[in-house]
């Protein structure tokens, strides 16, 4: 890898590692920890980043990597006895704002009912949830706009029944 | 549910996901992060291979009753054609070099 594509690489990982870990921390259930998670993506981008083409935008290109990871890892670890490689590199620390006791059992519920849904409805939403245009969307799930929208109102009825007991 | 508390509740949730990265930092330590994925790259591939391995036998072990003999044959078949096409060209392949 030359220097220049070296700082692109960072700079790609600098702009997205929140939304990464966000993804990471949602499939993250005990005892996968979502640093786990997170520094399997990260390897998988390096081990991609040849192969980018830059047909697609580079958060779509990230987005499916993070998902496609993040899906399969369970069944995964659990081969693999929870054995990861850390990389020093890659530091994770508490900050300040540390969540209180209810915002963790809010987010908890948040994630008992994602996981409700199948691999393709769970994607659908953690992007929905992150902003992205269904145009966006359609290019990680390799769906159509219509067939998103159509989708989230199925996906936005489950997650509403699930967790407005939960909130209250 | 009515509409109004549905949009709430959603906005709850909303936030809810927006906050859910709030709690932990994270610092790349970019001097080191590229060498330290290229040395990890071996063992990784070798686990990820090992992983599919045991996700494959365990697949096939729920699953090999369910396959016919005429599917066993076929696949026999693919098998010793793959394996005579590769034979072939690695004796091209010795004779080139």
């Amino acid at each position: 890898m030359q220097k220049q594509e070296e700082q692109l690489f960072n700079q790609i990982l600098e702009d997205n590692k929140t939304s990464i870990y966000r993804i990471c921390r949602i499939y993250a259930v005990s005892p996968i920890e979502p640093q786990d998670l997170f520094q399997e993506v990260i390897f998988h981008i390096w081990k991609s980043y040849s192969t980018f083409k830059g047909k697609s935008n580079i958060s779509t290109w990230i987005y499916k990597i993070a998902l496609n990871v993040c899906n399969r890892s369970k069944m995964q670890f659990e081969s693999l006895n929870n054995k990861t490689t850390r990389l020093e590199s890659i530091q994770f620390k508490l900050s300040e704002t540390i969540p209180d006791e209810i915002e963790e059992i809010k987010f908890k519920a948040l994630r008992e009912c994602i996981s409700l849904l199948n691999a393709v409805d769970g994607s659908i939403v953690i992007l929905h949830l992150d902003e992205l245009p269904y145009k966006e969307i359609a290019a990680i799930t390799d769906l159509t706009e219509n067939h998103i929208a159509v989708k989230m109102k199925r996906i936005k009825k489950i997650l509403l029944d699930c967790i407005t007991p939960k909130l209250k | 549910m009515a509409k109004q508390e549905q949009g709430e509740t959603w906005q709850d949730i909303k936030e809810i996901w927006g906050n859910s990265s709030l709690g932990e930092k994270i610092n790349f330590q970019f001097s080191t992060l590229i060498e330290e994925l290229k040395a990890n790259t071996s063992q990784w591939e070798k686990d990820a291979i090992k992983s599919d391995m045991t996700k494959l036998k365990s697949s096939w072990e729920q699953y090999k009753g369910n396959v016919s003999q005429w599917e066993k044959d076929s696949i026999s078949k693919d098998v010793s054609k793959i394996s005579q096409l590769l034979e072939k060209f690695l004796k091209k392949l010795k004779r080139k070099k």
